[in-house]
């Protein structure tokens, strides 16, 4: 003990510790639910103080007592990387399944309602045609089926670009939240960078840029690099192609760069290309590459939602592109068909048949949203009869007078078989919801599997980095007994102090 | 391993959605009564689903169409009973005629009217209609099969001897008429010129029993039972596609059967077992929700004074 009064200034710093341990465990306490908050611990040291007996006893080299080394931030940066990446799969499994069950909807099957049924009674229609070729009434019931068909043709194209046109909404709001972000983390780079120059604790900034790159990963396949102080570089794309998004070299500084869509303008199709501008380098040392961003340099995310956005707008294998080029292929297979069929045959004013589908703007491909019936195409036109008016009446007999105009239903007949052909819009368009159907079960499940991976991984973060009240509840009990013990030290010594001043020579 | 109030909430959260998600689903087949609510609940069986609805609206055409075969071909089949009926009875009238010989004028007349009257009879009922077609006429466009010229007395052919066939079964096309000429022999196309028909063979009879009952021969006879014959013949054809058309009809109402069974397979559910399905996943879902509620109270809070 060094001096009179050594023991007091002890037993205080032990007082100053326990209170500044209840501070944190009421921060603890007030953030149990606060998203993306580590929880924090008051690290103590034993001040050198008693280091040795008997040496030092006589000659104590320090105060003694405890003091708070620093305020722990308690996460395991192995789960938190785990984390993000999990959740950047977990959001491409959410957009996949989102995006292929808007697509699925587009095809109510099966139902009553359904192109399937609208197009095996479209073939129905031609029945009756053939017992009964020489009436308008069977002969309007069939145009009225082929119209049927062709306008839910044109609805479900235009109800597919409806969701390309949606998906691309999403993806510019993507892009929108993702500049923001990497502004943000610049702004957090600049404020840590400061802080720890400082000597301040960072905890809060810390755990602000551990949810705003966890925001990030959800978005794009964003790549995090950290430097000594806390402070982050993040660069998007796969190598070689990666791109900094946002950049920060320690002792330096940095910046954020931007990502632009391509949504084309009136004259040029959107091809919803990713570029990356802003100019800002990569960090120095490079991080994944020394490539520039100086204007606008393509990028292809390989995560998070802006890949999956990316994938569903574009690709012609698994996106919204598939199914359309498809739904296109059912338009020209019906349209193939049922022409030729017309063409094999002679209508009810006894000329060849003429094409019964056309296409609404002129050109000459079919597709499910030009794919219309024919302007002028009449009742009469619907070519039923499979009996040339030319030739023989007899067909035993050359030399017998033309048959002429007739009531034959034959080629009816066999527009009735046509949705059995192996090249018929129906088998088409079967494929296609099979196709669908198939993709958004695999989506479906991608999604379940991952959610379960996900939600073990969150488990695993939240149990190394939450809160646990009933733990912090003990340690409350732990500071509140060391807090009271060293009041009790203080208040022993003050006896004795009173005794030695008060009590003795008086 | 370490447990927080946060770890614990994604345990019970993932529980009790997938508890729920469970039940709507279950729920949402129990309401609309179908196992397959979109193509992603089951891929194959949707294509399935959507070939057999395809299969099932066709065969119910197939048995429209059979109908509609069976319907035409009965009334042909009735024509021809009755016109062989009446071809018969001008069998027995030649007999007579040649019995008779040239002496009685008067009777060889009066069998002369009876001959054209069967003429006139087998006129008309050679333009029987089916759904306002002339059954004999093939594919025309007339309203008759056969007119009898105004000056000549010839009965002569306006329709077309083309066929008329019905789809009945995925790959049976049925020819459900005979030709004129199958039915009744080659015919005049024009009433200036006599055919070689039941109604020239006919009006031969008559003009030779009207005009010189002498010239009235056996040939007659052969002539007139040639035509019944050809007649008996096309409706033995008639009747033959008649049995065809029937027995497609037949294996089409049990295919019918089968599709529907298959299709109701595939496509609605299993009432009792989706009850017990919907009730179980509901008492999962609630125990989820009881036990995460009771644990979710305890804290070392409640224990300390």
């Amino acid at each position: 003990m060094g001096s009179t009064f050594g023991g007091i200034v002890q037993a205080g710093t032990g007082l100053t510790a326990a209170s500044y341990g209840l501070q944190v465990v009421s921060q603890n306490i007030d953030n149990v639910d606060t998203p993306g908050y580590t929880r924090q611990s008051a690290q103590q040291v034993s001040l050198d103080g008693v280091p040795g007996v008997p040496i030092t006893y006589v000659n104590p080299s320090g105060l003694g007592g405890v003091g708070i080394a620093s305020t722990a931030r308690l996460n395991d940066p192995v789960v938190d990387s785990r984390s993000r990446t999990e959740h950047g799969r977990q959001a491409i499994a959410d957009t996949n399944q989102t995006v292929m069950s808007q697509v699925e909807n587009v095809f109510p099957e099966p139902s009553d309602t359904g192109l399937t049924e609208q197009l095996n009674d479209f073939w129905k229609t031609f029945s009756p045609l053939t017992s009964d070729a020489g009436s308008d009434a069977p002969r309007s019931v069939v145009l009225g089926a082929a119209a049927t068909v062709v306008s839910t043709l044109n609805a479900m194209s235009q109800s597919l670009d409806d969701v390309s046109a949606s998906t691309a909404q999403s993806l510019n709001n993507t892009v929108t939240d993702v500049n923001a972000e990497a502004v943000q983390l610049n702004t957090l780079n600049k404020q840590i960078a400061i802080g720890v120059g400082a000597g301040q604790s960072v905890n809060q900034l810390l755990d602000q840029r551990d949810v705003i790159l966890g925001s990030l990963a959800t978005q794009v396949d964003a790549k995090p690099t950290f430097n000594q102080d806390g402070t982050v570089s993040v660069a998007i794309g796969t190598a070689p192609n990666t791109q900094p998004l946002v950049s920060w070299t320690y002792h330096v500084g940095g910046g954020a760069n931007q990502i632009n869509v391509d949504n084309g303008d009136p004259s040029t199709p959107a091809t919803y290309a990713l570029t990356v501008s802003g100019g800002v380098p990569s960090a120095v040392p490079p991080i994944v590459s020394t490539t520039p961003a100086p204007t606008a340099t393509a990028v292809v995310p390989t995560g998070g939602e802006m890949s999956s956005f990316y994938t569903m707008l574009t690709s012609t294998a698994t996106g919204i592109p598939a199914y359309k080029a498809q739904l296109d292929t059912v338009a020209q297979k019906l349209a193939a068909s049922m022409n030729n069929q017309q063409a094999a045959g002679w209508d009810l004013n006894g000329n060849a048949g003429v094409a019964m589908f056309a296409t609404s703007d002129g050109s000459s491909t079919f597709t499910a949203a030009n794919i219309t019936v024919a302007s002028g195409f009449t009742d009469a036109n619907i070519a039923a009869s499979s009996i040339d008016p030319t030739s023989p009446s007899d067909p035993s007999d050359p030399s017998s007078p033309a048959v002429g105009i007739n009531l034959d239903g034959g080629n009816a007949m066999a527009a009735s078989m046509l949705g059995t052909t192996a090249t018929s819009p129906d088998k088409e368009y079967q494929s296609l919801v099979g196709n669908i159907g198939q993709a958004s079960k695999l989506a479906t499940q991608a999604q379940a599997t991952q959610t379960s991976v996900t939600t073990a991984v969150d488990q695993l973060r939240t149990a190394a980095s939450g809160v646990s009240t009933d733990e912090e509840i003990s340690n409350l009990l732990t500071y509140q007994r060391s807090y009271q013990a060293s009041s009790r030290v203080i208040s022993t010594l003050d006896d004795m102090l009173d005794t030695l001043i008060n009590k003795m020579g008086v | 391993m370490r447990v927080t109030d946060s770890s614990m909430k994604y345990g019970s959260l993932q529980g009790i959605e997938s508890a729920n998600s469970r039940l709507q689903s279950l729920n949402l087949q129990m309401s609309t009564g179908n196992q397959i609510t979109k193509p992603s609940d089951d891929p194959s069986n949707t294509v399935r689903a959507l070939q057999l609805r395809g299969d099932v609206k066709r065969n119910s055409q197939f048995a429209a169409n059979a109908n509609d075969a069976i319907g035409y071909m009965s009334t042909a089949d009735s024509a021809y009973q009755q016109m062989i009926s009446i071809a018969q009875k001008a069998q027995t009238l030649v007999v007579q005629g040649l019995n008779t010989g040239t002496a009685d004028a008067t009777s060889n007349t009066a069998l002369a009217d009876q001959v054209h009257s069967i003429r006139e009879e087998m006129l008309s009922l050679s333009n029987t209609e089916y759904n306002g077609r002339p059954v004999f006429g093939g594919n025309t466009t007339s309203d008759v099969a056969y007119k009898e010229d105004a000056t000549t007395g010839n009965v002569y052919f306006v329709g077309d001897q083309t066929t008329v066939n019905r789809q009945v079964g995925e790959t049976t096309v049925v020819q459900i008429n005979q030709t004129a000429t199958d039915a009744f022999g080659a015919p005049s196309t024009s009433g200036s010129t006599p055919g070689s028909d039941i109604f020239s063979v006919l009006q031969n009879i008559e003009s030779a029993l009207r005009n010189s009952p002498s010239t009235l021969s056996a040939s007659d006879l052969s002539a007139i039972g040639a035509s019944v014959t050809t007649m008996s013949a096309a409706q033995a054809k008639e009747g033959a596609a008649y049995n065809r058309v029937t027995v497609t009809q037949a294996a089409a109402t049990t295919t019918n059967l089968a599709l529907t069974t298959e299709l109701s397979n595939i496509q609605d559910i299993d009432l009792a077992a989706q009850a017990v399905a919907v009730s179980t996943a509901s008492v999962t879902y609630q125990s989820a929700l009881q036990t995460t509620a009771n644990i979710r109270q305890m804290s070392l809070l409640n224990f300390l004074q």
